[in-house]
């Protein structure tokens, strides 16, 4: 790092291991503009969400002395994040803080009136933003009010600027991997094909956000699916799209690619897929482009609550696939979520019975975290919901789900997805 | 939840118990019938080696082994837990792909469990075969790769010690306990309100819990963890005629016989209850339950 350097730290607290894709793309564009690749450095620290203790980040930043602090903050780093920045500005009042990503975005300006440690909320997506406040703070460019995108605190007041449209050419920002801010790792590479997602599950962010979907260029994925395939340590890796059989089209195109590169038998694992779209022809593709794992719903087997939570489920489509899939050796993992409004304990224990008949290799259960930005935070009322305003926002009870139903459901699930996932391989 | 395939290793045991539903003497089948048995199964995915005392089986490790071979997914062994104490045993059992464990308690303190099984000195190794199953679990390559399941025999001698025992098997990593009704020599509705509790304990504690051989209607409150419809059963039991006004009449497999002729005038139908809206999804479980 050259002594005149601008400092900027990027911090994200992730499952143990993974790197934050995320800050990764944050980093990248930021270093496509010359004045800023010239004159900043910037560091990207990964913590370990379990492990990693807010003390072992705040020495690293009073050591680091950087001069903005960007965070990454998810429902469930949201408390470390909260009580870092607080002892930060104890520390190095000067140092601006700047919160992103989909626990803060919808809500950011709550977040500001209630933390006077942090100083700038982006809404939506991060790079353009952090671009523009980078030039902000370290170049003098502009005023804080002329930022689309961001909430402020300017005085005792928070301001709220105007939304900024995302970026509509997604090749606009540089590949991390390519570009050597991120280095492929085994088992923990996340590759994107697409922003967005088509569906509106009222419990997902996703859903809230930009109607239509954005799609980085087949040129582009190709370099880096054969960047990935050209290194001989990575076995496994993984694309976070939100639906990675989106249409057949689509599907068709990253198996070509991934088959055509994949002379390694590397293997693409964990992918998100929608179900009742799978035939024998999209098995194919999913084999020839190398797929080992993947996850999908159904959340819930109740019609009425995937009904309630607009989400499409045919129980017969479903299953056919997940039966298909594992006919032909690819390890399907079903996701259930305990508290969804419409279930109740015996509701939740159908679905547990109902996806254990059709023996995917894993059952994923996960309790409602009823997050902002969504449909049953902005509707909760509708759905007679209650939560804890606070991160994680787990669910407190619905109109169908009391808290004792709920709580019983949790542990009557952790206790026979434990049993189910002891399979033998 | 799971529906396990039953593989029996006839009666010989080295307790005694004085519940034992398999009092009949059968011969210990050799290692061969135990072949014939698993290869008769009809999926052979998920196993229930259980009957007597399996682990007193000399083949047992090697009857393992072949179920795996030949593509059993879930091993589980029903033991009264005593030769786990041995802990090289338990771990040849596990190296071989047994990870799941139902092991059978009485009680916490010698005065009842031993009353039970009859044999003196038999709860101290039931407990140190726990504590192996812990240790195991805990450690030596297979963290939480271990399943275990407490099976509570309720009789009319530990009524008393429901409470303690579940507070005093919290010090073991456990993931679940059933508490199932031995016998029909006591008063049900006493016997439910000591289960009642003692599932509210395991609750407290972050166990999960249930209780086969207990209806619904004596049970009130504590409806999420009955047996009998988290797992429905295809057999019915006799049930007084006022039973078919209970909003459970269609799902209640009614009070095991043995209990059934000294009685029924403890079973009371159910007029009302939360549950009432989740009937169609309670007998759906049972028709998947039917088909497996």
């Amino acid at each position: 790092m050259p002594s005149n350097s601008s400092r900027i730290l990027l911090i994200s607290f992730n499952v143990a291991g993974h790197d934050s894709l995320a800050l990764g793309y944050i980093k990248a564009y930021a270093l496509k503009e010359p004045t800023v690749s010239r004159r900043t450095f910037i560091e990207i620290l990964n913590f370990s969400n379990e492990e990693g203790d807010v003390r072992q980040a705040l020495y690293y930043i009073t050591e680091f002395k950087p001069q903005l602090i960007g965070f990454s903050c998810y429902c469930w780093s949201m408390q470390k994040i909260l009580e870092l920045a607080r002892s930060v500005k104890q520390i190095i009042p000067e140092v601006p803080l700047v919160v992103g990503g989909p626990e803060v975005g919808p809500v950011s300006d709550k977040y500001l009136e209630q933390n006077p440690a942090l100083d700038v909320g982006v809404h939506d997506e991060g790079e353009a933003v952090f671009l523009e406040l980078i030039k902000y703070y370290f170049a003098g460019k502009g005023k804080l009010e002329n930022i689309a995108g961001i909430s402020f605190r300017k005085g005792k007041k928070i301001v709220r600027n105007e939304d900024r449209s995302p970026i509509k050419d997604l090749d606009e920002i540089p590949s991390p991997y390519l570009t050597g801010v991120l280095t492929p790792r085994d088992g923990v590479t996340y590759l994107q094909s697409f922003r967005g997602c088509p569906f509106r599950c009222g419990f997902c962010y996703e859903a809230g956000r930009h109607k239509g979907l954005r799609f980085f260029s087949y040129e582009r994925v190709q370099a880096e699916v054969e960047l990935i395939m050209a290194d001989s340590g990575i076995r496994s890796f993984h694309f976070v799209d939100s639906v990675f059989n989106l249409n057949s089209k689509h599907l068709k195109k990253l198996t070509d690619i991934l088959c055509t590169a994949n002379r390694d038998n590397k293997q693409l694992r964990t992918i998100e897929v929608f179900a009742e779209k799978i035939d024998e022809k999209t098995v194919e593709y999913l084999i020839q482009a190398g797929v080992q794992s993947i996850e999908t719903g159904p959340q819930t087997a109740i019609p009425e609550t995937q009904q309630r939570i607009g989400r499409y489920f045919d129980p017969e489509k479903f299953s056919r696939a997940v039966r298909l899939m594992g006919d032909r050796g690819i390890e399907v993992w079903c996701d259930l979520i305990v508290g969804l409004p419409g279930d109740s304990f015996f509701r939740c224990a159908y679905s547990v019975a109902f996806i254990m008949n059709l023996r995917p290799a894993r059952v994923v259960m996960s309790i409602l975290h009823v997050l902002p930005g969504t449909q049953l935070f902005e509707q909760a009322e509708k759905f007679g919901l209650s939560f804890d305003s606070q991160p994680p926002h787990y669910v407190v009870g619905s109109d169908t789900f009391p808290f004792k139903q709920i709580y019983e459901a949790v542990l009557f699930s952790s206790a026979v997805t434990k049993e189910y996932n002891l399979a033998l391989s | 939840m799971l529906v396990y395939e039953k593989v029996s290793f006839g009666s010989e045991c080295n307790n005694r118990c004085m519940t034992c539903p398999s009092a009949r003497q059968q011969e210990t089948p050799r290692l061969n019938e135990l072949v014939a048995q698993i290869d008769a199964l009809k999926n052979g995915e998920n196993l229930e080696l259980f009957g007597g005392e399996p682990t007193l089986h000399e083949d047992l490790v090697s009857l393992i082994s072949y179920a795996r071979k030949r593509g059993a997914r879930r091993i589980k062994l029903v033991t009264n837990g005593r030769r786990l104490a041995d802990a090289d045993f338990l771990f040849h059992l596990v190296e071989e792909g047994c990870r799941i464990f139902e092991v059978k308690i009485y009680g916490s303190r010698p005065e009842t469990h031993d009353a039970v099984t009859c044999v003196r000195g038999s709860l101290d190794e039931t407990l140190r075969g726990l504590q192996n199953l812990g240790g195991i679990s805990d450690s030596g390559g297979h963290e939480g790769d271990i399943y275990v399941g407490i099976r509570f025999g309720v009789t009319n001698t530990n009524l008393e010690d429901l409470v303690p025992a579940v507070a005093f098997l919290m010090s073991f990593s456990i993931d679940a306990i059933s508490f199932v009704r031995m016998g029909g020599d006591f008063p049900i509705v006493q016997a439910a309100r000591m289960v009642a509790n003692a599932m509210k304990v395991a609750t407290l504690n972050r166990i999960w819990s249930m209780c086969e051989g207990f209806p619904p209607c004596v049970m009130k409150g504590s409806e999420t963890h009955l047996s009998e419809l988290l797992q429905p059963v295809a057999f019915e039991n006799d049930k007084p005629k006022s039973c078919l006004r209970c909003v459970f009449a269609k799902i209640c497999t009614g009070p095991h016989g043995d209990y059934a002729g000294k009685g029924l005038r403890d079973f009371k139908a159910v007029s009302a209850s939360p549950y009432s809206k989740d009937m169609e999804y309670l007998l759906k479980m049972r028709s998947i339950h039917a088909k497996q």
